[in-house]
């Protein structure tokens, strides 16, 4: 067949048009992988249905797929990893309408956890 | 690459394109067998000369110019012709994937469309009005009141861009391309006012020009198709008398007011495009929809809370759908001023989406 060469070319033209993932966003003393043991002893499972983590599926609050794309954390403060600790610290203290509870996240977990969930995008 | 050659490329090659697929065209109807382009005939003996190779070597010619010669198709005939066609059809994919990849076409709106695709565009937007208007069926708008009522809508909502007699759009507007047209010389005189009707309407897809349809109620629609119609009567003087006269219109969206029914999921999945939730989400099943500003809606049938605050209840959902920021004053999600009818149509809609893969 002679079109056979023209194929491949036009793989790789597409293949460039491919997207370079970029490297998460570092949050400073944050562990991804210690985030995600950290993940499922808060039991963040439980309403969250988090890719890379086993659980239940669960849809009580949004699920984190992406969170690290998200323009806002909780709907409510800019994405950023200051404020994501600060939400994944004590999210009522931050906004009292919100039905995601106090965990008693500690600040050195909440940095492993965010670090995991920049690493979800 | 400077501008000059790559304009002149790019109409060459739209143009050859045109030309090619309008010679397709005359070939299909003049011709019975459109694919048969060349036609096989028997090698005469005297053509072969000494060489055996070439004894067997078979003959292409045109079969448009060779009509008393053309012998019946032969399978090898057609083979080749494929082949060429897959060929030409692999070549033309790399090439229109390559001017996308390197970005040949300049987007940029200080720099005009290329003639032939300026007018090749606007062509198309014509007719495509063109044809969809057909199905309108036109009121009666010689009533001086439709002039008047769409004269103060005019000038609320369509001024900004488009200008008015004796008067320039603003600054925003003069830097759109394609330009909005001065709707005097144009609309005013040469479309028909169920065109007018269409484009105020559905708007168009490709220009700055915004459908009208969940702003403005069907009867401000026909005022204002009205006032267009009459735009080249209008001296410049005569708009700044109307100007001084008439009073000023009350805010888009805010005008029709009909009592909500219960929700429609298949007009809710319509009318949410229309209130920019696209902007935002990501709604399983809407092109473009694949936004991360606020969290996916697969799965927002049987998600817990609405917002993060809100028990997921119908009553909530419309609640939270009217005013976000009234339930939870922080919350990121603006009052998008959304009609009764369209909540409960966006909600129904809503309920349908009971994936969280997002399927």
């Amino acid at each position: 067949m002679r079109i056979c060469p023209l194929l491949p070319a036009l793989c790789l033209l597409l293949g460039m048009v491919g997207c370079a993932k970029t490297p998460p966003v570092q949050v400073a003393g944050g562990d991804a992988q210690r985030g995600t043991s950290a993940i499922a002893r808060y039991g963040c499972t439980g309403c969250h249905t988090v890719p890379g983590v086993s659980g239940p599926g669960s849809n009580v609050g949004p699920p984190l797929a992406m969170i690290a794309k998200r323009t806002y954390v909780g709907g409510i403060l800019a994405n950023t990893p200051d404020n994501m600790v600060r939400w994944l610290r004590d999210p009522p203290g931050v906004d009292p309408r919100t039905a995601m509870p106090n965990m008693g996240v500690t600040e050195a977990d909440a940095r492993d956890i965010a670090a995991f969930l920049y690493t979800l995008q | 690459m400077g501008k000059r050659i790559r304009t002149l490329i790019i109409d060459a090659a739209l143009g050859a394109a045109v030309a090619a697929f309008l010679f397709r065209l005359a070939a299909d109807r003049g011709n019975r067998e459109p694919l048969r382009l060349l036609e096989k005939r028997n090698q005469p003996r005297s053509f072969g000369k000494n060489s055996p190779e070439k004894a067997d070597q078979e003959v292409y010619v045109p079969a448009s110019i060779t009509p008393v010669l053309a012998a019946p198709v032969h399978r090898a005939a057609r083979t080749i012709k494929l082949r060429t066609l897959a060929i030409l059809a692999t070549l033309g994919a790399i090439g229109a994937a390559a001017f996308v990849y390197f970005g040949v076409y300049n987007v940029a709106a200080t720099e005009q469309h290329t003639a032939l695709v300026y007018h090749l565009l606007h062509y198309a937007m014509k007719r495509s009005v063109s044809v969809r208007a057909d199905k309108v069926n036109v009121p009666d708008l010689s009533s001086p009141d439709h002039g008047r009522k769409g004269f103060i809508l005019y000038r609320e909502h369509c001024l900004q861009c488009h200008g008015a007699p004796g008067v320039a759009p603003e600054p925003a507007a003069l830097g759109l391309r394609p330009e909005p047209l001065d709707l005097a010389e144009r609309a005013g005189k040469e479309w028909r006012p169920a065109e007018i009707y269409r484009v105020i309407k559905h708007g168009i897809k490709p220009t700055g020009m915004p459908a009208w349809e969940f702003r403005l109620s069907e009867e401000d629609l026909w005022n204002l198709t009205a006032f267009v119609k009459l735009l080249p009567t209008i001296s410049p003087n005569e708009y700044k008398d109307r100007d001084q006269a008439e009073p000023p219109a009350k805010p888009a969206g805010m005008t029709r007011s009909v009592a909500a029914g219960p929700g429609d999921a298949k007009a809710g999945k319509y009318a949410m495009q229309q209130y920019l939730c696209t902007t935002c989400h990501s709604i399983p099943g809407v092109t473009g929809a694949d936004k991360t500003v606020g969290p996916p809606l697969g799965g927002i049938a049987n998600r817990m809370y609405i917002g993060g605050v809100l028990v997921n209840t119908p009553a909530n959902m419309i609640r939270w759908l009217r005013n976000p920021q009234e339930v939870d004053p922080q919350s990121a999600m603006p009052n998008l001023r959304i009609k009764e009818q369209d909540i409960r149509d966006i909600a129904a809609f809503l309920y349908t989406l009971d994936d969280q893969s997002g399927k």
